[in-house]
């Protein structure tokens, strides 16, 4: 892992190569890592109402995204 | 109306190249993955009948030992097609990342949220146009190609050229996996402690023993 001095150059840094590469794959990596916690959370039993709120969103939003696919594990 | 025929066109690979995607695919389908990258096509080179593949095996870089590599690295192909030199550049290990994920939720739900990731990925029953960008389409299956697979294929088209060769063999589709520098390819050889230079010589290697010398 690089140094917290490193990061902050390159976050810093006007390459927009570099940038544009990383806010694309920070997105993906966000994507994912919310489908992998929803799943997790409607298997436990969560209502759609909790997770739209530690995610920010409403929970017909969450429900849109989500539902089709977590709704039968729940 | 004038019709006019068509000068026929010479496949880009080889017959014996191109048994290397669709070997690449079949890997791909048969690890349950939603996409075929570089490193499926490591384990259909490493397991095909050729010098070039020979000497991959000489070195350790068996199908088994490449397989097995992928399935940690890929993490269930949640976290196999990310940009992770893009992401430590603002500060994510993306290997540490997929540890823990592996480590708290299993290979299994982590496959189960990559296939959900790429909802149209999968089981594509026709053929569709608005399908997302290149890849194989099989027996009624469609898998995209991640970016590293077109990499392998531009790195290989450029030596064809540069070697004035009719058609892209065996040798330059390997030489250009090994010639990667993202993807999981450079993590699956670095785990399987054979630096790329030393199996790129010996692919060379045994396909100028192999090959015929050039005619006058």
């Amino acid at each position: 892992m690089e140094t917290s001095a490193e990061i902050a150059e390159a976050a810093g840094s006007t390459d927009p190569d570099v940038g544009l590469r990383a806010v694309a794959a920070l997105r993906m990596l966000t994507e994912r890592l919310e489908i992998l916690q929803v799943d997790n959370a409607r298997r436990l039993g969560w209502s759609w109402q909790d997770i739209a709120v530690r995610l920010g969103v409403t929970k017909q939003t969450v429900h849109r995204k989500h539902g089709k696919r977590a709704g039968r594990l729940g | 109306m004038i019709r006019r025929r068509r000068r026929p066109v010479a496949p880009l690979l080889t017959r014996e190249a191109r048994a290397i995607p669709m070997g690449g695919f079949e890997q791909a389908r048969r690890l349950g993955l939603p996409y075929v990258g570089c490193e499926h096509w490591l384990i259909a080179l490493a397991g095909a009948d050729h010098p070039a593949a020979a000497a991959l095996r000489e070195h350790g870089v068996t199908p088994e030992r490449v397989e097995e590599q992928v399935v940690r690295l890929s993490g269930g192909g949640l976290f196999g097609d990310l940009d992770a030199e893009a992401l430590a550049a603002v500060g994510i290990d993306v290997d540490a990342v997929r540890d823990r994920m592996t480590e708290t939720f299993g290979l299994e739900a982590l496959s189960r949220a990559g296939h959900a990731a790429r909802p149209r990925a999968v089981s594509r029953s026709r053929w569709d146009p608005r399908r997302p960008g290149p890849g194989v389409h099989a027996n009624g299956v469609f898998l995209p190609h991640s970016p590293d697979v077109m990499k392998c294929l531009h790195g290989a088209r450029v030596e064809q050229q540069a070697r004035h060769d009719a058609q892209i063999g065996v040798e330059l589709i390997a030489l250009s996996l090994l010639s990667l520098t993202t993807g999981l390819v450079p993590p699956v050889l670095a785990a399987l402690g054979t630096p790329a230079a030393t199996l790129r010589a010996a692919v060379a290697d045994a396909c100028r023993a192999t090959r015929e010398p050039p005619q006058r």
